[in-house]
């Protein structure tokens, strides 16, 4: 495709089988979205889609397409960008930014240039494409509809940028639905970055001691999860609230520096920088592994850990004062997207889903510039298909709520 | 080390344990306790006693299979597995590569299910 920039068109056929997969795997999309997405809404829209860059967004991308819309893609994350699904993607008429492994600068050239594509509508993951389009294209600004975020991080950089008075179109927030950050932040993420440690480091979790670093949905996910394999917990978090919810749910809490000497593995899980700054890094034990699960490959100061050594793909060792050796894991990126293959496909086929309604909403409503909620409506319509297409019954249970309502004569 | 032919089987596919039925065919503790805790709902087939003892849902093979999502047995009849169901722990299957490593076999009657390749249980 013209304007494409990719590693290698010729890896198509893996990627092309990975996209099928995904289809396969998605009957919240297939029946929800791409029946809402197929109303006309979309025909001959700007769409870009921002998002790390792997099969399920490209099915994502593929359905706009199907829907009549002109789309681009590139990915939210240098690392976590898989070239044979940029091929596939490609071959199927889709103009594409983005490859694995490339630096910072090309990455944000990448960047730089889905924005030149003048999106009318995008799906963006960190605001990462909203705010290099703010930045380096004020002239295309005033073409665009609408964004839905997929992320913590980005619902907080869109707010904050509300708030500066530099937000000028609506956005959804797309990570704020039920759907999205109830099932994906915590089961998805959880799920996938426990099953990514085990397989990079080839070690159960089980008698091992975790520090989680931030007990958001991320955080809780993770700690659910490896404490189900038999790892101890200990939660590092700088909030009350959440830190009590730890400590009731039966998890040590503790601060940094009390919990990293003990850890067997460290997982940061904050969407901030520095969780795990170097200045802690006297105090891993020999042995410790080190992985980030939030949004920012910053979250772990790798720069601190000096020059280590690729004992193979996404595992690397270092050696620190005193002979202690840890190994850090998919060079600090995203643990289980960079260093494994991201989300479940049924968790993200939920989250599309919420990015779908929100795309559709925006396409067709006139919500005024701020950050707005996904409607209530839709993320249940979205949890009644997905529990239909398992075979879950709801009960229809309102009358006893009628009933309480009318006890009070209301 | 059996819990890798669970690890195994969704690190190949990128498919989520939680809140599926997860077959398990014959006892093997190590499995059974890491599906679990992957938050699937656990079924072992022909595990008896012991399986049921640790709280597992524990029943005939085809009763076992009927629900199964995810399955785990050294050898099975594929006519016993749900549509869609995927399989590993050591069965192999023939079909096409869709997935690397993992395997579509169409049936008789046009359905199909999926063999993984993946540590022995």
């Amino acid at each position: 495709v013209s304007g494409s920039r990719i590693a290698d068109e010729s890896l198509w056929p893996e990627g092309e089988r990975r996209i099928q997969w995904v289809a396969r795997h998605s009957p919240v999309l297939n029946r929800l979205a791409r029946e809402r997405l197929g109303d006309g809404s979309f025909s001959g829209k700007r769409v870009a889609v921002v998002v790390h860059l792997e099969a399920k967004t490209a099915y994502l991308a593929t359905l706009f397409a199907e829907a009549g819309a002109e789309v681009v893609v590139a990915g939210s994350n240098p690392g976590t960008t898989q070239d044979s699904v940029c091929a596939a993607l490609v071959r199927r008429g889709i103009e594409v930014h983005g490859a694995n492994g490339i630096s910072y600068e090309a990455w944000e050239q990448d960047l730089v240039d889905a924005a030149a594509f003048a999106p009318e509508l995008i799906v963006d993951d960190g605001a990462e494409l909203t705010w290099r389009l703010l930045e380096h294209r004020p002239d295309l600004v005033d073409r665009v509809i609408g964004v839905s975020e997929e992320t913590t991080t980005g619902v907080a950089r869109l707010r904050a940028l509300h708030d500066a008075g530099r937000l000028p179109f609506p956005a959804i927030a797309a990570n704020d639905a039920w759907c999205k950050h109830l099932i994906d932040n915590r089961f998805g993420t959880g799920h996938s970055s426990v099953l990514a440690i085990m397989a990079l480091t080839g070690e159960p979790l089980a008698g091992k001691n975790v520090c989680v670093i931030g007990y958001g949905f991320v955080g809780r996910g993770l700690a659910e999860y490896a404490e189900g394999l038999g790892a101890r917990l200990a939660i590092v978090e700088v909030d009350p609230v959440p830190a009590l919810e730890a400590y009731i749910g039966g998890h040590r809490v503790a601060r940094l520096e009390d919990a990293v000497p003990d850890a067997d593995v460290v997982v940061t899980a904050t969407g901030g920088i520095g969780a795990l700054p170097a200045s802690v890094f006297p105090l891993l034990k020999d042995g410790a592994v080190l992985a980030n699960a939030g949004h920012h490959d910053e979250e772990i100061e790798v720069d601190g850990l000096g020059e280590g050594e690729e004992l193979r793909r996404n595992v690397h060792r270092y050696e620190l004062d005193g002979g202690r050796r840890v190994t850090l894991l998919a060079e600090g990126r995203l643990v289980n997207i960079a260093g494994a293959d991201g989300h479940p496909v049924e968790i993200m086929d939920l989250s599309f889903s919420v990015q779908a309604l929100a795309q559709h909403e925006l396409a067709n409503g006139s919500l005024p510039a701020g950050v707005h909620p996904l409607p209530a409506e839709l993320d249940r319509e979205i949890a009644r298909v997905k529990l239909a297409t398992v075979g879950v019954e709801l009960d229809e249970s309102a009358g006893v709520l009628e009933a309480v309502a009318a006890e009070w004569g209301l | 080390v059996s819990y890798r032919a669970v690890t195994d089987l969704l690190d190949r596919t990128n498919l989520l344990a939680s809140g599926k039925v997860f077959a398990i065919v014959g006892w093997d503790e190590e499995a059974a306790r890491t599906a679990r805790a992957l938050r699937a709902r656990v079924v072992v087939a022909d595990g008896g006693d012991a399986a049921r003892a640790l709280g597992y849902a524990a029943l005939p093979l085809a009763e076992a299979l009927a629900d199964a999502e995810l399955v785990l047995a050294r050898d099975v009849d594929p006519a016993l597995l749900r549509e869609g169901a995927v399989v590993g722990g050591g069965v192999r299957l023939d079909g096409d590569e869709v997935r690397e490593g993992v395997f579509e076999h169409v049936r008789p009657d046009g359905t199909s299910v999926f063999a993984v390749e993946t540590s022995p249980l």
